[in-house]
């Protein structure tokens, strides 16, 4: 008789774990050796040389995938799982940030503030399902789009928000700053040997893992939800929503249900950015963000949180990396500048023997092109083209991602896998007799 | 004993057009109880828009009219999700499946008032019984095994498992049925149901439907295949244009020259 109920026995919600801590451990190690071209004390101020740097790095980069991740599984939630097309998610993001700081301007500790912030968005993503989850799929797109850049234009021109704070000073385009509760408690450096980790490390490092047990507890509590009967009408409606209907679900009141929950985690998500991000004004939820997280679902796999959980981390790794090296790769592509050179001397040679048109044709020399263009472009935007081919390549070879959907196992099924197995036995004895 | 003769099923005078094609004229069906009936017709003539109306897919605007009768009680307004619960079920002429979801899935989706589906049952015993089994769980077991004895019957238990992406036409035929059957519906509205499958299975699958119909079911099938419909039926309505030419046993159709006509074609006049 099993006592467990069928999703924790077997579950790989370790095998996350480890991968999750080790991928932080491997890419600290790997930044603190000297054999990468790049020079990261660049971007970092303390010249101490016996801090460990690279933690300047690793702590972010592992922060950001862990909150954009809980945005990403909820994004899921709507996307790969239900098929309701949202295009505002950093919109409901924000919201949740905002309120949560009010919270906790309000003097409420994180574990009601928190809370506050989702509920809160919840309600926001109730007022917005009732009207627009009646409409057509690209319709509702729209919809979602327009209510995001909203919420963010309104948040910039209402002063009066941050009114519990300080009446003179922020709130619109300033935003609201908080305090940074992990910081201000830890105060004094770790040593160990000849390490010294500065105190404001060890108290990221205390929000990372903060982070990631809130990141894995909503992998586990969606995981549950998708392996239910619930889950399983979900899935329906995204699948043939004609189907679903005609067979006694309805449809319009589980797509709003869907869409509360998955708006309640994306404020669960801005609550966490709140308290990490400290300091937060609408200028910093651009929809570039929403588009992001779009990316990251699309690549690690739709109706796959496991790959949510990798996309998150992989397309992260490429946007931080990319800002902690951007001032580099200029010199770095600079540096093959003698090799590239006498190429594109040859091209224009070849090329300008041509006739009439040689001329022109030598002039649009693709190697002198692509060298300007990395050199002279903002850095910025080098993982933004990244993402671009990313994306398109990954629609068109790959299109179900990293991870492709697994079909969902529950009760029943874990049952007749189980008497299959009973009965392949049997017939092997059966065979061996 | 007094026995109420109430039709589970009428359709009164149902006019239906769309943009100025008149679909359905004056079409008058009723269904008696635990019958099997017959609805055939050339093609165009309106046999799925019937159902659509019946079920309520198509809703009924304005210059329609006509009134649908589930066991004496009007559906007007009622959407389709609604008249499922009261036990009025259809599959589709081109078959309607989940095609990520395993067959098992698929079949289980046809499970009415499961308590599992319900959002707030998940997430109560998801608090309350973390690490115990899911109150749920029990009904979901009992639910797989009439679905495994439906699709054992309808010979695709071996694909269970599988995603249902994989199956063929006429087997995704089955799986509709199946699904159709795993609703317990009381008036079961089939479109096609054994078009693309073999003829052994497809007179096996006529003798089920015998056999449930004992069981308080009504059965309202389209069908192409004249000989399984003329076999089985007890009652058989010919639509055609959008209106219900003839009406009566099978051997009365069969004889009917005005059936011909539609059919074939008005020789005289040529």
């Amino acid at each position: 008789m099993q006592k467990v109920n069928i999703f924790f026995k077997g579950h790989k919600i370790l095998l996350i774990l480890i991968a999750w801590i080790s991928s932080f451990i491997l890419l600290t190690v790997f930044l603190s050796f000297d054999a990468i071209p790049f020079d990261i004390d660049l971007y970092i101020p303390i010249l101490d040389t016996v801090v460990p740097k690279p933690l300047d790095v690793t702590l972010p980069l592992f922060s950001y995938a862990g909150i954009f991740g809980i945005a990403a599984l909820s994004l899921n939630l709507e996307v790969g799982v239900t098929g309701i097309s949202n295009f505002g998610k950093i919109g409901f993001f924000m919201i949740g940030c905002y309120a949560t700081g009010l919270a906790f301007l309000f003097r409420y500790p994180i574990f009601i503030a928190i809370p506050i912030g989702m509920l809160v968005t919840g309600f926001f993503g109730y007022l917005l399902a009732i009207p627009t989850l009646k409409l057509r799929e690209d319709y509702l797109a729209i919809v979602t789009i327009a209510v995001g850049e909203t919420l963010r234009t309104v948040l910039r021109a209402e002063t009066w928000i941050a009114w519990p704070q300080n009446r003179q000073t922020s709130g619109g385009v300033l935003g609201l700053t908080i305090e940074n509760i992990f910081r201000s408690s830890i105060t004094t450096d770790l040593v160990i040997g000849d390490i010294v980790i500065l105190a404001s490390h060890v108290a990221d490092l205390m929000f990372l893992i903060v982070i990631t047990v809130i990141f894995l507890l909503v992998y586990l509590f969606l995981e549950v939800l998708y392996n239910s009967p619930f889950g399983r009408v979900l899935k329906s409606i995204r699948d043939n929503e004609l189907a679903a209907e005609s067979l006694g679900k309805n449809i319009v009141s589980y797509r709003i249900k869907a869409f509360v929950l998955s708006s309640v985690l994306a404020g669960l998500a801005g609550g966490v950015w709140a308290l990490y991000i400290v300091a937060f004004s609408p200028g910093g939820f651009p929809p570039y963000y929403t588009f992001f997280l779009w990316i990251v679902i699309i690549i690690g796999g739709l109706g796959n949180n496991r790959g949510v959980i990798f996309g998150s981390l992989f397309i992260w790794g490429i946007e931080y990396l990319a800002r902690v090296l951007t001032s580099d790769i200029p010199t770095f592509v600079g540096q093959f500048t003698k090799y590239l050179n006498p190429i594109s001397d040859l091209y224009r040679q070849i090329f300008s023997l041509i006739p009439f048109v040689g001329e022109f044709i030598a002039s649009l020399d693709p190697i002198s092109f692509f060298q300007s263009l990395i050199i002279i472009n903002p850095p910025e935007y080098y993982p933004q083209f990244v993402f671009g081919i990313l994306l398109i390549l990954f629609l068109i070879y790959r299109p179900k991602g990293v991870f492709p959907e697994r079909p969902i196992k529950t009760v029943a099924d874990i049952a007749l896998l189980e008497d299959s197995k009973e009965k392949n036995l049997s017939s092997e004895k059966d065979d061996n007799q | 004993m007094k026995v109420l003769k109430i039709n589970v099923l009428e359709a009164q005078d149902v006019n239906k057009n769309f943009s100025g094609l008149q679909a359905l004229r004056n079409v008058n069906v009723k269904l008696k109880k635990q019958k099997i009936v017959g609805l055939i017709g050339p093609n165009g003539s309106g046999k799925s828009t019937l159902f659509n109306v019946i079920t309520g897919i198509i809703p009924q605007d304005e210059g329609d009219s006509g009134q649908i009768y589930l066991n004496g009680k009007t559906t007007n307004h009622k959407k389709t999700h609604e008249l499922v619960r009261e036990g009025l079920v259809r599959t589709f002429q081109i078959t309607q499946i989940f095609p990520m979801l395993t067959v098992l899935e698929n079949m289980l989706l046809g499970a009415q008032s499961h308590p599992g589906e319900n959002l707030s049952v998940v997430l109560i015993d998801l608090i309350k019984r973390l690490f115990k089994r899911f109150t749920w769980e029990a009904s979901e077991k009992q639910f797989a095994e009439s679905a495994l004895e439906i699709l054992r019957y309808l010979e695709i238990d071996h694909l269970a498992l599988e995603k249902a992406e994989v199956l063929s036409g006429g087997q995704r035929k089955l799986l509709a049925l199946g699904r159709a059957l795993m609703t317990v519906g009381k008036v079961i509205l089939l479109d096609e149901p054994v078009a693309g499958v073999n003829p052994t299975l497809s007179n096996q699958i006529f003798e089920k439907i015998d056999e449930i119909r004992k069981d308080d079911t009504t059965f309202f099938i389209v069908e192409h295949n004249m000989d399984v419909i003329m076999n089985s039926s007890d009652e058989i309505f010919v639509l055609s244009k959008g209106e219900i030419i003839a009406h009566g046993s099978p051997s009365e159709i069969q004889d009917d020259p005005k059936v011909l006509d539609a059919y074939l074609g008005n020789i005289e006049k040529d």
